[in-house]
């Protein structure tokens, strides 16, 4: 066999094997991304499922008395109460009227239990002065 | 005022685009690409370079007696080649032959580099063999 | 001023425009005015660009709100060093950054190049103008940060309106590394146009030498190396300013620049393949236009951040240009390479699979498998939704699941590439090499595995991190041990004169020293320890350890915000090890808080306290123990200073050639 192809069949090898740890990695961690709106129209189809929501902070919803953070988020039309059980930091960027992305599933009481956070800047921040055109 | 100051960037930038389109002389060095005598120049330093880095190794001890009088071989058989087919075009081969040749070089008129050695065409800046300024 | 901007942007836009046709033209025809005045509008067009950003700093500079991008991004109280990085603190101002620097490296090349290579500048000149036409184009039509505020009246009239203060920055940016950051991010993605420029014209003029491959080194690894360091900075400004405990979290953008970092850092070793065997041409080729083409995609999607869907992507209005341009530039070079395949023959094939060629095969293959790993994790999302309909993401395990296996198969790589000779090596010989390394690797393996460490991964990691240790410092003594009997030099003359001598393969071992230590400190990741503590004044908590004890809250004020800090004095196993002070800080305009934290870093671990907030009547502070960090940055430094050294001190073999033949 000449050097050549004994690279390949290596190659070849060791792709095979990365691809299944990638394979394996994807299934453990994939997470459906949607919005509290289609996740309240459905309901069944995602239990279970490891889930990222997207949606707003509800203003004055933040709950830090407890021993574990809770919160809800909404999109237009529906809503859901958040308990955060993760360990790492909340983002600075989390804060009322944020939008929020919680990662996580739903917990048997109907509370989603997020074990991440992202949060991007209150829309206040980003946002353009309305005046704006040109 | 703005107008005047973008007027005049106009007209410089104008000016200077479009000058070397109207000079006597066309203006730097010609078009000149890579010639067969400039790769195979290229080649042998390569080679030349290669044998150094061989022998260095194997005072390093990571070849064996064996393998290097074979690659060594190898290395002078293509050494020679190169030479071979320098002397072919007539060009200098070595540091120290002389003239141009039909790879278009038009040297010769006994201007030679103070730093290699290798003859020189007229009006040149810099030498085609060892690239030092002349 | 703002308009003399813009009339700068198009000048250079025309002139750009005008030095692509001009080039093209000129080395069809071979007619050398024509190209000289190509050349003459490539550097008047990169002047103009840069009188553009001047008046963008300017206008920065004099306060004006009516313009947009300053009134979003600036204000009157923000500090003069600010003031200035405001510009790239939006989205506007980072695309004319983007074409300052393109700008500026089109101009360098140029000027560098008056004399050599003649017959491959134009081509050269031709590729950097469709660049920077490109970036002109987006920023005068689509982004300009030249565009005024307007006040709408409510029967559709329009007035200027100039608002009596800016927004100021988001201060999240207001610290020294995210100065410095985005600016040099930027030069390591769009700097690798000038090695795409080369390969292109190479390609064209039908190149066979490699003279051409020298300067497409050399431009490479200083593109490079400023990728890296923009990296490393982003990671330390997440680790200290973001306050999440980490450096890196496998975030798009992220990602983004690590990408063409991966295809880079092949490229830089496949390129050595050419230089000395004339194989792996094609290749080459494809890396560099993958490197370019992820440098383009990562300028744009740091800023942008648009990843989770492709509509958001390709529907903003800049994405879809970003589309069309990466296409455009993608059919157009892989066209140009089917049409020159003859040419590309390679001169020599694999001789062994015991042959450094065959290292850096390998080499190549797990990096791209990174870069293409990183790839699909980052782009899930978006081809899910494009594909199904749903949008799937994958989280941090999946990157950390396939690249740490990546990770160390690099390192065994990075050990075994140098010791392995060029052609053929026979395996008495190798067995040689690697004794000595590899019995130091299995005694640190003894040492790790009776000092009771049980971790599959980290355990492998350190081993490998010992043996490549050895190996690196084999080749440096055993090189100054030959010159010793050559020469009759003393070891110290030796050693340097070896390095000196080859400071390209010497800085090249220097820099794979840092990359060594960097996995040290990525070992320790596995041991991080955290602990959310609940303390009133006076009272005390432990992580590891550690022990931290509320000595005092400090609330006030600072001229731009308000701040509650905690001061925690720490001792180390019952001894004093100093006081931290952890900080919140809510600023005045936005509401936006941001975290300070305490660090007290050693070789053997960090301790990190954020203080989180008030929970009742106690304050929240995280503390985090992470072990080994401090190896992570020390390697980074190791890494600039290997790869400065590789840049410095070229010898005239390897310097291109000031050919005017
Ligand atoms: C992330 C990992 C790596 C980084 C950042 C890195 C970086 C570098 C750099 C910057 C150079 C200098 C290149 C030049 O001067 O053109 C170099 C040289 C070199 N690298 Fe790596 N490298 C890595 C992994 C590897 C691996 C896996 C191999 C194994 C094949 C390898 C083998 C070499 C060799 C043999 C040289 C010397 C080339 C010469 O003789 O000029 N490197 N490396």
């Amino acid at each position: 066999m000449g050097a050549g192809k004994k690279f390949w069949v290596g190659g070849l090898i060791i792709v095979a094997a990365l691809g299944w740890l990638g394979f394996v990695g994807f299934q453990e961690s994939k997470a459906y991304y949607i919005t509290v709106d289609e996740f309240s129209s459905l309901r069944g189809e995602y239990a279970g499922k490891r889930l990222k929501l997207a949606g707003d902070v509800v203003e004055g919803s933040i709950d830090r008395s407890r021993p574990q953070m809770e919160f809800v988020i909404s999109s237009p039309r529906s809503s859901i109460r958040v308990r955060y059980t993760g360990a790492d930091i909340i983002p600075d960027t989390f804060t009322d009227g944020s939008k929020a992305l919680v990662e996580g599933t739903v917990a048997p009481d109907g509370v989603f239990e997020a074990r991440r956070i992202e949060a991007k800047c209150a829309s206040k921040y980003e946002a353009e002065y309305d005046e704006r055109t040109s | 005022m703005l107008w005047i100051v973008c007027a005049v960037a106009v007209v410089t930038a104008g000016g200077f685009v479009l000058a070397p389109l109207f000079r006597e002389t066309a203006p730097g060095p010609d078009l000149e690409g890579e010639t067969e005598r400039d790769r195979l120049l290229e080649r042998k330093t390569a080679c030349y370079r290669n044998l150094k880095d061989l022998e260095f190794q194997f005072r390093m001890g990571r070849l064996l007696e064996a393998d290097y009088e074979g690659l060594r071989a190898e290395h002078r058989a293509e050494a020679a080649r190169i030479l071979a087919e320098l002397e072919r075009l007539g060009a200098p081969g070595g540091k120290r032959a002389a003239g141009g040749g039909p790879g278009g070089k038009k040297g010769g008129d006994g201007t030679r580099c103070p730093a290699c050695g290798a003859a020189a065409a007229p009006g040149k800046k810099f030498c085609a063999d060892c690239g030092k300024r002349l | 001023m703002a308009d003399f901007g813009n009339f700068c942007l198009l000048l250079a836009l025309c002139l750009s425009l005008y030095a692509l046709i001009a080039s093209l033209t000129g080395a069809s025809l071979n007619r050398r005015r024509i190209v000289s005045s190509g050349e003459r509008a490539a550097l008047a067009a990169s002047a103009a660009a840069v009188l553009a950003f001047g008046a963008l700093l300017y206008l920065m500079l004099a306060d004006d709100f009516a313009t947009s991008h300053v009134a979003n991004n600036s204000s009157r109280s923000l500090p003069l060093l600010y003031k200035i990085s405001a510009i790239w603190g939006g989205h506007d101002g980072s695309m004319l950054l983007w074409v300052f620097f393109t700008a500026l490296l089109s101009g360098l090349v140029i000027v560098q190049n008056r004399r050599r290579y003649r017959d491959m500048m134009p081509w050269v000149v031709a590729v950097l103008m469709v660049n920077l036409a490109f970036f002109l184009a987006l920023n005068l039509f689509l982004s300009n940060p030249f565009d005024q505020l307007v006040r709408i009246s409510p029967d559709g009239a329009t007035a200027p309106f100039v608002p009596a203060d800016g927004r100021g920055l988001n201060p999240l940016l207001q610290y020294w590394a995210m100065v410095i950051h985005p600016p040099i991010l930027y030069v390591g993605f769009i700097g690798f146009v000038v090695p795409f420029a080369f390969a292109v014209a190479a390609l064209v003029t039908r190149q066979q030498g490699s003279a051409w491959v020298r300067i497409v080194r050399r431009w490479t690894l200083g593109v490079w190396l400023l990728l890296g360091v923009g990296i490393i900075l982003g990671g330390k400004w997440a680790y200290v300013v973001l306050g999440w405990g980490g450096y890196w979290g496998w975030d798009p953008v992220e990602n983004a620049s690590l990408m063409p970092w991966l295809v880079s850092t092949a490229f830089l070793h496949s390129i050595v393949v050419q230089e000395r065997r004339g194989m792996l041409k094609v290749w080459n080729v494809i890396l560099v236009l993958l490197t370019y083409l992820l440098g383009i995609f990562g300028t744009f999607l740091t800023r942008s951040g648009i990843v989770n869907s492709v509509h958001a992507f390709a529907d903003s209005n800049l994405g879809r240009f970003f589309v069309y341009y990466m296409a455009f530039v993608l059919a157009g070079t892989l066209l140009l390479l089917a049409d020159r395949q003859p040419y590309l023959r390679s001169e020599r094939r694999l001789d062994s699979m015991l042959s450094r060629e065959s290292a850096f095969l390998f080499n190549n293959l797990v990096l791209v498998a990174a870069c293409f790993a990183v790839f699909w994790g980052t782009m899930f999302p978006a081809l899910s939704e494009w594909i199904r309909g749903t949008q799937i993401s994958v989280g941090p395990l999946f990157f950390d699941k396939i690249n740490v296996p990546i990770g160390l198969l690099l390192l065994l790589l990075t050990g075994i590439g140098p010791l392995i000779a060029w052609h053929r090596t026979s395996a008495a010989a190798l067995k040689k090499a690697f004794f000595r390394p590899a019995a130091f690797g299995l005694l640190a393996l003894a040492g790790l595995l009776i000092g009771g460490l049980r971790n599959f991964y980290v355990t492998v990691c350190l081993t490998l991190c010992a043996f490549v240790l050895a190996t690196i410092v084999q080749e440096f003594a055993e090189g100054a041990l030959v010159r010793m009997r050559q020469h009759g030099e003393r070891f110290p003359a030796a050693l340097g004169r070896l390095v000196l001598g080859n400071t390209r393969r010497y800085g090249g071992y220097i820099v794979h020293l840092g990359v060594v230590l960097m996995f040290v400190g990525f070992a320790g990741n596995a041991f991080n320890r955290e602990a959310t503590l609940h303390l009133k004044t006076g009272e005390t908590g432990r992580v590891g350890d550690y022990a931290l004890t509320l000595a005092d809250f400090r609330q006030g004020r600072e001229a731009l915000y308000e701040y509650g800090r905690a001061v925690i004095e720490v001792t180390r196993n019952g001894r004093p090890a100093g006081t931290l002070t952890p900080e919140k800080r809510i600023f005045d305009s936005g509401g936006q808080t941001t975290t300070t934290v305490g660090l007290r870093s050693t070789p053997k671990e960090d301790l990190y306290v954020v203080f989180t907030g008030i929970t009742g009547d106690a304050f929240e502070i995280k503390a985090h123990v992470n072990p080994l960090v401090f190896w992570l940055w020390l390697g980074s430094g190791i890494l600039v200073l290997g790869t400065l050294l590789t840049l410095w001190n070229w010898k005239r073999s390897n310097r291109p050639r000031e050919a005017v033949r």
